[in-house]
C-alpha cells in the first residue's frame, strides 16, 4: 500500500527552484531514508509534503487522498512532523509537550480523552521519556529534548511521520535508540521518513534510501543500491570506504584518495 | 439648565458709555508732552485697560488677541490699532516709548527687550477687583491720563459698591467653578471675587482651595452647588479639555442646580467692564435684590 | 486544579481592587453610605458621584486593564517572545494616533462611534505593519525595532497633530495620549469601548489552543492541525479592536501587557493557553489598583495612570531585556 507519494513536485521558494519535478513512493510500514547534501532540498520535500511550503506543480497524495483534499484536522490525523530545529518556545514540561500531539484532535476548551491519554502514555513510554514527564522541558539535555520531541510526534498517532534529521547532533548512543524506536513503530505499521547524513546509520536502520542532489531524485532503491561510490563521488563529492563489522556492512565516508588526473 | 450665553448687549453698553464718558471730553492737546505716544501692549488685559485708560493716538499696537471678539470684551476698538504677537523682533519694528505686558507671559521677550532699552512695564493678572483699582492707577499714571483715571475710577467703585451683594448668611446659595481640564478657583482669584460679590459662596474657597486648582468633578457633584459656573468654551475646536462639562454626572448636577452659568470675556480680564460680570451672574443666579426692595438687608 | 486555585486568587484580588476603586475618590462619602448610592440611595449627590462617576470608571478600568493583561498574553504567545506587549509594538501609540484625529478633527463629536473606530483602525494598521516588519519568527531585536519604529512614527504624528489643532488645550493633551488616564470617564466611554473590548476578548481566547500549538513553532503547530491563517486573523483583529476601544477612552497606558503574562507565566507551568484566563484578570486587577493609588497618593494631581503604570513596569523591562541577553549570549 502506498502511504505516501509525490508526482512531479515542483517548489519555488523566492525565485529560486528548490525542487524539479520529484517522483516518490513510501509504502506503508517502511522506513525511507532521504540523502542529500545540503540544500539538495530535502527538508523542502518533507514540508511539501505536510503542507507547509506551496507546490509550484505536482501533486502530494497521503494514503491516495491528494493532500490538497485534505482538512488541516485530517492531514494531522494522517501525518505528523519533527522538524530539524528543536527550539521551544515556553518551558512546557515534558508530558505538556508531548501534549501537544493531541491537541488539535478534540474539540477546543475540552480536556484530554481517555484516549488522547493513553496515546500520550504510550509516546511518552517509546520514547524512553515517562521519568522526565515532570522536567521543564528547558532544563533537558539535547538528546532527552530530541526525544520528548519525537514522543510528541508519536502521540499524535499519524499513520505517517516524517522527521527531518532527527539524529543529528546526538550521541551514538542516543542515535542508536533512537534509531531502534523508529524501526519499532514501522514494526508496528508506521511508515517513517526520515533525512539523514550518517550514511552507515542509514544503510544499517532504512529499509530503502533516496539520494536527492539539486532538488532532483539522483537515486532511489535498497541502500545497497543507492550508497555505490559512483553516486557518493556524483553527488557528495567525497569517497566511501565499506567495513565488515559483525552486524554486517558499515560505510564510511572518505577524501577521495586518487590524485587528480593532470591535464598535459 | 438656564443659559446665560448671551452678554453682548451689556458689553457694547459699556462700550458705548466708555466712548462717550472719554473720547470727548480730553483731547491729545490736554496731554503732557513727555506722555508716551507709541504704547505697545502685549496682553489682553493690559491691552483692554490702555484702550480704556490711553488716548487712540497714544496707543501703537495690541495683541491680536484683543482683536478676537471671542475673547476680547473691547475687540471693535482695538481693531483700530495694528496687531501685534508679542514677538521681539515685531515690536522692536514698532519703536515703542512704552512696553505693556503680562507678569506671566512671555518672560523672554520682556527681558530682551529691557535690554534693547526698552521701558516694560509688566502687570499681574489681578486677583481681586482691589487689583483692577490698583491696576487703573497705576496705568493712568503710565499714560499720563490722571484725570481721565480719576473718572473711570469713580465709576468704576460706583458701580461696584452698587453691584456688590453684602447680605452673606448661612443660606447663601453655593456657586462652582468649572474651567477645563477640571480647574476652577479658589480664593485668591478675581473669579472668586466675582462670585462672593454677586451674593454667591464658591465651594473652592469653602474647600480651602487656593488660586487656581484642580477640583475633581466628584466634590464638585457631592458638594451639590445651586449655581455652576462653566468657562466659556471656544467650540470651533474639540479638545479633551472640555470633556468633563459633557460628563454626564455635570449634567445631571446642571440640571438639579438653580442657574447654570457660562463665563464670558468680561471674567477674563480684570478691568471695569468686570463689574459686569458680577451683574449678569446675580441675574442668573437669583441673587439680584429687587430694585424696589433694594433697602431690606440688615 | 492549581490553575482553577490561582484563577479563583485572582478572581478575588480582581473584586477587591473594584471594590477599593468604587470607595476611593476625593469625595469623602462613608463606606456605608456609598454601597447604598451604589443602587439608588438618599443622598442624591452621592448617588450620582457613585453610579455616574466612580462606577464607570472602575467598570471600564476592568475592562481595560483585562484587555491589556490579555492582549499582552497573547501576543507573547502568538510572536514566541516575553517582549511582545500592545505598548513596545506601537500599537497602543498607533490606535492614540486614529483616536485623536478623530476627536480633535470634530468627528468624534458629531459621531460617537468613530472614535473607538479611528483607533482601531489605527490599532489594525500596526498590528499588519509589525507583521510585514518583522514577520511570524521575529527576533526579539527586529520586534522591538519595529515596534519603536511604529510607536515613534505613531507619538510624533500625534503630537503634530494635536499641534495643528487651533485649540489652545489641545497641544497639552498629548500626555494623556502618552500615558493614558481613567479620569472623568462615563459611561458613554464605557458602551462605546466595551462591545469592541469584549468582542475582541472572544477572538482573542479562541486562538488559545493555537497559542500552545505555537510553542513548538508554526510549521510543528500547522501539522497539528492547527489553521495558522485562522489563528493569524484571529489574533490581528481581536487584538486591534480590543486594544484599539481600550485606547480610545483611555489612552495609551502601557507596560501591563508586558509585566502581567511575565509575571504569572511560572505559575501556570508556562503553558500559553492557560497565561490568558490568568492574564486578564490580573490586568484588571493592576489597572484598578493602580487608579486607586493615582487618587490616593495625590487626588488633586491628576496624576496619569500610565505614570504609574510606567514606574512598575519600565524597570521590569530593563531587566527582562537584561535576561532576554542573557539567554540569547
Amino acid at each position: 500500500m502506498i502511504a505516501l507519494a509525490t508526482e512531479n513536485l515542483c517548489v519555488t521558494l523566492g525565485r529560486r527552484q528548490i525542487l524539479h519535478g520529484i517522483n516518490l513512493r513510501v509504502f506503508g510500514g517502511e522506513i525511507v531514508g532521504i540523502l542529500g547534501p545540503n540544500g539538495a532540498g530535502k527538508s523542502t520535500w518533507l514540508k511539501a509534503v505536510l503542507g507547509l511550503v506551496p507546490l509550484s506543480g505536482g501533486s502530494v497524495t497521503l494514503s491516495g487522498t491528494s493532500l490538497s483534499d485534505l482538512s488541516a484536522e485530517a492531514r494531522a490525523r494522517m501525518v505528523s512532523y519533527v522538524p530539524q530545529d528543536r527550539e521551544v518556545a515556553w518551558s512546557l514540561t515534558v508530558e505538556a509537550i508531548v501534549s501537544l500531539g493531541r491537541l488539535a484532535l478534540r474539540p477546543a476548551f475540552a480536556g484530554p480523552s481517555t484516549a488522547d491519554s493513553a496515546a500520550i502514555e504510550q509516546a511518552m513510554a517509546d520514547a524512553d521519556v515517562l521519568r522526565l514527564r515532570g522536567r521543564p522541558i528547558t532544563e533537558l539535555s539535547g538528546g532527552e529534548r530530541a526525544r520528548v520531541l519525537i514522543a510528541r510526534a508519536l502521540a499524535q498517532d499519524a499513520v505517517v511521520l516524517l522527521a527531518d534529521e532527527p539524529a543529528s547532533g546526538l550521541d551514538p548512543a542516543h542515535q542508536l535508540a533512537l534509531l531502534a524506536l523508529l524501526r519499532k513503530k514501522a514494526a508496528a505499521g508506521s511508515t517513517v521518513v526520515l533525512t539523514i547524513h550518517e550514511l552507515h546509520l542509514a544503510a544499517r536502520w532504512c529499509d530503502r534510501l533516496i539520494l536527492l542532489h539539486d532538488g532532483r531524485v539522483a537515486a532511489a532503491g535498497l541502500p545497497g543500491d543507492v550508497l555505490t561510490r559512483d553516486n557518493m563521488l556524483n553527488v557528495y563529492g567525497c569517497d566511501i570506504y565499506t567495513a565488515n563489522s559483525p552486524q554486517g556492512p558499515v560505510i564510511i565516508p572518505l577524501p577521495i584518495s586518487r590524485p587528480e588526473p593532470v591535464k598535459p | 439648565m438656564d443659559l446665560v450665553k448671551n452678554n453682548a448687549g451689556g458689553k457694547a453698553a459699556w462700550v458705548t458709555a466708555l466712548v462717550l464718558a472719554c473720547l470727548p471730553a480730553d483731547t491729545a492737546a490736554a496731554r503732557p508732552e513727555n506722555a508716551p505716544r507709541r504704547v505697545v501692549s502685549m496682553n489682553l488685559c493690559t491691552d483692554q485697560l490702555a484702550l480704556i485708560l490711553a488716548d487712540p493716538d497714544q496707543i501703537r499696537s495690541v495683541s491680536y488677541v484683543a482683536h478676537d471678539a471671542a475673547a476680547s470684551v473691547l475687540w471693535q476698538r482695538a481693531r483700530r490699532h495694528a496687531p501685534n504677537h508679542g514677538l521681539a523682533e515685531e515690536v522692536f519694528l514698532m519703536q515703542p516709548d512704552l512696553i505693556l505686558a503680562g507678569a506671566f507671559t512671555r518672560r523672554a521677550t520682556n527681558d530682551i527687550l529691557r535690554r534693547l532699552g526698552f521701558r516694560v512695564e509688566t502687570f499681574y493678572p489681578a486677583q481681586s477687583f482691589d487689583d483692577i483699582r490698583r491696576h487703573i492707577a497705576r496705568l493712568g499714571e503710565l499714560l499720563h491720563q490722571p484725570a481721565r483715571s480719576r473718572r473711570v475710577l469713580a465709576r468704576f467703585d460706583d458701580e461696584l459698591r452698587r453691584a456688590t451683594v453684602s447680605n452673606r448668611h448661612a443660606s447663601t446659595p453655593k456657586a462652582a467653578l468649572y474651567y477645563a481640564n477640571n480647574y476652577t478657583s479658589g480664593s485668591g482669584t478675581l473669579a472668586a471675587d466675582i462670585v462672593a460679590r454677586a451674593g454667591l459662596r464658591n465651594i473652592g474657597t469653602a474647600l480651602g482651595l487656593d488660586g487656581m486648582v484642580k477640583l475633581p468633578l466628584e466634590l464638585l457633584v457631592i458638594e451639590a452647588p445651586d449655581v455652576i459656573i462653566a468657562e466659556q468654551r471656544d467650540s470651533s475646536a474639540a479638545a479633551l479639555a472640555y470633556e468633563a462639562f459633557s460628563h454626564p454626572a455635570l449634567t445631571i448636577a446642571a440640571e438639579k442646580a438653580r442657574a447654570f452659568v457660562r463665563t464670558d470675556n468680561s471674567w477674563a480680564c480684570g478691568a471695569p467692564f468686570t463689574v459686569g460680570a458680577i451683574e449678569r451672574l446675580k441675574a442668573a443666579a437669583g441673587t439680584a435684590m429687587p430694585k424696589a426692595q433694594g433697602g431690606t438687608s440688615q | 486544579m492549581n490553575n482553577t486555585l490561582l484563577n479563583t486568587a485572582l478572581a478575588i484580588v480582581l473584586i477587591t481592587a473594584f471594590v477599593a476603586s468604587l470607595v476611593t475618590g476625593p469625595a469623602a462619602i462613608p463606606l456605608s453610605q456609598s454601597f447604598e448610592a451604589l443602587f439608588g440611595g438618599a443622598n442624591e449627590a452621592a448617588v450620582l458621584v457613585m453610579q455616574e462617576i466612580r462606577l464607570p470608571r472602575a467598570i471600564l478600568g476592568l475592562l481595560i486593564g483585562a484587555t491589556l493583561g490579555l492582549t499582552g498574553a497573547v501576543l507573547q504567545g502568538y510572536l514566541r517572545n516575553p517582549l511582545a506587549d500592545p505598548g513596545i509594538l506601537g500599537i497602543s501609540s498607533a490606535a492614540a494616533l486614529g483616536a485623536v484625529i478623530a476627536i480633535y478633527s470634530g468627528l468624534a463629536a458629531m459621531l460617537p462611534i468613530t472614535l473607538p473606530v479611528a483607533a482601531m483602525a489605527g490599532a489594525l494598521l500596526a498590528v499588519f505593519l509589525i507583521h510585514r516588519l518583522a514577520g511570524r519568527h521575529a527576533g526579539t531585536i527586529t520586534l522591538i525595532l519595529a515596534g519603536l519604529a511604529i510607536s515613534t512614527l505613531g507619538g510624533a504624528l500625534t503630537t503634530l497633530a494635536l499641534n495643528l489643532s487651533p485649540n489652545p488645550y489641545a497641544a497639552l493633551e498629548i500626555v494623556f495620549w502618552m500615558l493614558g488616564s481613567l479620569t472623568d470617564r462615563s459611561w458613554l466611554h464605557v458602551t462605546l469601548a466595551a462591545p469592541f473590548m469584549i468582542a475582541g476578548w472572544f477572538m482573542l481566547f479562541a486562538a488559545a489552543r493555537a497559542l500552545d500549538a505555537l510553542t513548538l513553532g508554526s510549521d510543528v503547530a500547522a501539522t497539528i492541525g492547527i489553521d495558522l491563517a485562522r489563528t493569524r486573523t484571529l489574533i490581528v483583529i481581536g487584538a486591534a479592536i480590543s486594544v484599539g476601544a481600550a485606547t480610545a477612552v483611555a489612552g495609551a497606558i502601557g507596560f501591563v501587557g508586558l509585566v502581567v503574562p511575565h509575571v504569572l507565566r511560572p505559575l501556570v507551568g508556562h503553558q500559553p493557553s492557560r497565561l490568558l484566563p490568568a492574564s486578564a484578570l490580573a490586568g484588571g486587577a493592576l489597572i484598578l489598583a493602580a487608579d486607586v493609588a493615582v487618587r490616593v497618593i495625590a487626588p488633586a494631581r491628576d496624576i496619569k495612570l500610565g505614570v504609574r503604570t510606567a514606574l512598575i513596569g519600565a524597570p521590569f523591562f530593563v531587566w527582562l531585556v537584561f535576561k532576554t541577553r542573557r539567554e540569547l549570549v
